[in-house]
C-alpha cells in the first residue's frame, strides 16, 4: 500500500518457496501444493513410523515442529532474540564499552570508527551505536504495547461481532469501516495532535504513541477474528456443545476461541512489525516520540538535513528498523505456513 | 444491478457521516490545540470587538450540534471553509495541489502494475525456481522497509554515489517538481519508485498466491485434460481468475495514493495534497487538515464503490449473494 495507508502487514499469499521441505505426503515425497492445503496435512506429515508411539501429537506441537524447519522464520527469531536481549540489557553493557546515548560530546559528526564509535556520532556528538541500541527498547515496546491494545479492543469487538450477528455486528463493522476510510498516517497524526495538545505529562510520555497506533489497529484484528469465528461457528461441535447446555460464554471461550485464534497469532505477529513502522513514520514526521529519546524514526528525521554530510546517520537507524520489522514479517510468514492459516481480507 | 449500486451508496452514508462527525469532534474548541481566533489573527493584539466579529463570522458562537449541521450543509455545497493561515478557501488550496498528487499517483500505479504483476506471475509460474525465491525475499524486505528511509537511500544513491561514479554525467533530481537542470518528468522518477515500492511488493505477493490458488482448481485440470497448451491455460484460465483480488488491491491503493503520500511527498519535497495537509497540521490550520481528510476519505470511498460495482457487473455471484460485506 502507499505509505499513507494502514501499514499492518499481513496479506494473503502462499507459503514461502524456501520452506517447501515441510510439505510432505505420507511417503515423504514433497507435495506439489497449490495453495489448497489439506487440513489434515499436519497429521500426515513427518515419519509414518512415529505413529502410535510416544506422546500424542497436537496441532500446536506439529505447527511448532514445522516452524522450526522454516529457515527464514528461524533467522527472524534468532535476530529478534539478539535484538530483544541486546537492547533490554543495554544498561549492563553499553555504558561500559560505548558512550551514553543522551550525553552530547564535542566530537560531533565523526564518521564511524572502531571501537569508540562503530556507527559514528551525530551532530551533538552522541554515539549513534548506543542510540540505535537504546532505540530498540522504544521500538519494541511501542510494537508490543500498541499491538496489545489493538488485540484487546479488536478481539472483544471481533468476538461480539462474530458471535452475535445482527445489529451488534453491523454496528461494530460499520465503525470499523469508518476507521478504514481514514488515511492511516493522517489519522495517527491527528490523534497525536489531540493527545499532545494538553501539554500534560501524559502528552509527553510514550502513551500517546502507544494509544494512537493501538487504536488504529483494532479494526483489522476485529475483522480477522470475526471471519475466523464465523467459520468456526458453523461446525457441528458448536451445535453439540449448545445442545449439551453450554452457555454463550463457555461456548465462546472453550469451543470457539481456541479454534479461531490461529489467524490472530499470525496477524498479531506481523502487526508488531507494522506498529514499529508506524512509530518510525510518526516520529520521523515529528509527531511521535519526542527528543531527546533515541527513537529510530526520530534519528532518521534528524539525519535528513545531514544526509549528504553524514550518511551514517541515515544508514544505521534504517537498517535497525528494516531488520527488526523483517524478522517479525518472516516469523509471521513462517507461523502462517506452520499453522496453515489463510489470510484473506 | 441498479438496486445493488443503490444499496452500496446507502451503505456509504453512515460511514461518511461517522467520518465527518469524528473529524468535527476533533476540530471542536478545546479538543485540538490552539485558540481558533488566534489561528486566524496570528500574534497581533486584537480588540474584543474584532474578536467577537471573527467568532461570529466563523460561526464559533453557535452550539456544537449547530456548528456540525452548518458544517455538513457547507460540505454538501462543496465548501470546506477558509484556511486560517492563508487567505484562501480550502477547496482552492487542495485543488492547487491535487494535480501534482495525481501525477505522482499515476506514475506510481503504472510502476506498481508492471513490477508487481510481473514479479508475482514469474514467481507463481516458476514456483520454487531461483526467480521465485528472489521475488519472495525481495518482497519480504520491501514490506519491511520504512518508505521514507528508502526515499532517503535513493536520494543518497542518485544524488552522490551515481553522480560521483559517472563524473556528474548521470544523476537524477532528488527533490522538488521542476528545476532548470532536468526535464520535469525526471523529477517523477525517484518519488514514483519510492511510492510504488511497498505496494509493488504487496501486489507481487497477492498475484503469486492467487495464481497458485487458481492453478490448483479443477477447471485448470480440465483445461489441461482437454489438451490446451500450458501457455493458454495460464493466460486464459488461471490469470483471469487470479486478477480480481489484484485489481481490487491496485484500485484501493490508487485511491490511497490520490490522497497524497505524506511520507514520500515530504522526503522529496513534492508539493502534493499529503504534504500540504502535513504542513497544515504543523501550522494548526485545522480547516485545511479536516477539509483535506474529508476529500481523501471521499476519494477512497468513491473508488471502492467503483471497484465493487464493476465486480458486480463481472461476477453475478456478488450481485445476488450476500457479498455486500
Amino acid at each position: 500500500m502507499a505509505d499513507s495507508h494502514n501499514p499492518h502487514l499481513p496479506h494473503e499469499h502462499d507459503e514461502n518457496p524456501l520452506t517447501h521441505g515441510e510439505l510432505e505426503d505420507v511417503d515423504g515425497h514433497p507435495v506439489k501444493d497449490s495453495g489448497s492445503l489439506n487440513p489434515v496435512a499436519p497429521f500426515a506429515g513427518g515419519d509414518i513410523g512415529e505413529l502410535g508411539t510416544g506422546a500424542p501429537r497436537t496441532l500446536w506441537g506439529d505447527a511448532f515442529r514445522r516452524l522450526r524447519r522454516n529457515k527464514l522464520a528461524m533467522i527472524g527469531l534468532v535476530w529478534l532474540m539478539i535484538v530483544v536481549i541486546g537492547t533490554f540489557s543495554a544498561d549492563l553493557w553499553v555504558p561500559t564499552y560505548f558512550a551514553d546515548p543522551y550525553t552530547p560530546a564535542f566530537d560531533s559528526l565523526e564518521p564511524p570508527s572502531f571501537p569508540a564509535h562503530p556507527f559514528g556520532t551525530d551532530k551533538l556528538g552522541r554515539d549513534v551505536f548506543s542510540r540505535v541500541v537504546y532505540g530498540g527498547q522504544i521500538s519494541l515496546t511501542v510494537g508490543i504495547v500498541a499491538v496489545s491494545i489493538s488485540l484487546f479492543i479488536g478481539l472483544i469487538m471481533g468476538a461480539l461481532s462474530g458471535y452475535y450477528s445482527g445489529l451488534t455486528d453491523s454496528l461494530i463493522m460499520r465503525t470499523a469501516d469508518v476507521f478504514f476510510a481514514f488515511p492511516y498516517i493522517l489519522f495517527a497524526i491527528a490523534l497525536m495532535a489531540v493527545f499532545r495538545s494538553s501539554g500534560s505529562e501524559f502528552g509527553k510520555s510514550f502513551w500517546p504513541v502507544f494509544i494512537a497506533i493501538g487504536i488504529l489497529g483494532w479494526p483489522s484484528i476485529a475483522r480477522v477474528f470475526r471471519s475466523s469465528i464465523l467459520t468456526v461457528r458453523e461446525n457441528e461441535y458448536i451445535d453439540a456443545a449448545r445442545a449439551m447446555g453450554a452457555g454463550d460464554l463457555r461456548i465462546m471461550f472453550r469451543h470457539i476461541m481456541p479454534n479461531a485464534i490461529a489467524p490472530i497469532i499470525v496477524y498479531g505477529t506481523m502487526s508488531v512489525g507494522g506498529a514499529i513502522l508506524s512509530e518510525a513514520a510518526l516520529s520521523f514526521l515529528g509527531m511521535g516520540v519526542q527528543p531527546p529519546e533515541p527513537s529510530w524514526g526520530l534519528m532518521l528525521s534528524e539525519a535528513k538535513s545531514l544526509m549528504f554530510a553524514a550518511p551514517w546517520l541515515t544508514l544505521w537507524p534504517g537498517v535497525a528498523i528494516l531488520t527488526t520489522v523483517l524478522s517479525f514479517v518472516l516469523m509471521g510468514d513462517g507461523m502462517r505456513d506452520a499453522l496453515d492459516v489463510k489470510m484473506k481480507d | 444491478m441498479l438496486k445493488y449500486i443503490l444499496k452500496r451508496i446507502l451503505q456509504m452514508i453512515p460511514v461518511f457521516l461517522g467520518v465527518t462527525l469524528l473529524l468535527f469532534v476533533l476540530r471542536a474548541p478545546g479538543v485540538l490545540p490552539g485558540d481558533p481566533v488566534r489561528m486566524i489573527t496570528g500574534e497581533r493584539a486584537i480588540s474584543d470587538e474584532l474578536r467577537d466579529q471573527i467568532i461570529e463570522a466563523n460561526g464559533l458562537d453557535k452550539s456544537l450540534p449547530q456548528q456540525y449541521v452548518i458544517y455538513l450543509n457547507n460540505l454538501a455545497h462543496g465548501d470546506l471553509g477558509e484556511s486560517y493561515q492563508k487567505q484562501r478557501s480550502v477547496v482552492d488550496i487542495l485543488a492547487d495541489k491535487f494535480p501534482n498528487t495525481l501525477r505522482l499517483a499515476i506514475a506510481a500505479i503504472v510502476i506498481e502494475i508492471f513490477m508487481g504483476v510481473g514479479a508475482g506471475l514469474i514467481s507463481a509460474i516458476k514456483q520454487r525456481s531461483f526467480s521465485d525465491v528472489f521475488v519472495t525475499l525481495t518482497t519480504s524486505v520491501l514490506v519491511s522497509v520504512p518508505v521514507f528511509w528508502l526515499g532517503m537511500l535513493l536520494q543518497m544513491f542518485f544524488g552522490i554515489v551515481v553522480k560521483d561514479w559517472t563524473g556528474g554525467a548521470v544523476s537524477l533530481p532528488i527533490s522538488g517538481m521542476s528545476s532548470s537542470n532536468y526535464p520535469d518528468w525526471m523529477h517523477l522518477i525517484l518519488p514514483a519508485f519510492t511510492l510504488a515500492s511497498v505496494s509493488s511488493a504487496y501486489v507481487a505477493r497477492i498475484m503469486r498466491s492467487q495464481m497458485l490458488e487458481s492453478m490448483g482448481q479443477d477447471y485448470i485440470r480440465t483445461a489441461r485434460a482437454k489438451g490446451l497448451a500450458n501457455n493458454a491455460v495460464v493466460r486464459k484460465h488461471a490469470l483471469k481468475n487470479a486478477l480480481i483480488p489484484v485489481v481490487t488491491f491496485i484500485g484501493i491503493d490508487f485511491g490511497v495514493m490520490m490522497s497524497g503520500a505524506i511520507l514520500t511527498e515530504t522526503i522529496f519535497s513534492w508539493p502534493g495534497v499529503g504534504r500540504e495537509i502535513f504542513l497544515a497540521i504543523g501550522q494548526r490550520d485545522w480547516p485545511v487538515v479536516i477539509g483535506g481528510v474529508i476529500m481523501i476519505v471521499f476519494a477512497v470511498m468513491f473508488i471502492n464503490l467503483i471497484i465493487d460495482v464493476s465486480y458486480a457487473f463481472l461476477d453475478p455471484r456478488i450481485r445476488y449473494g450476500g457479498a455486500a460485506e
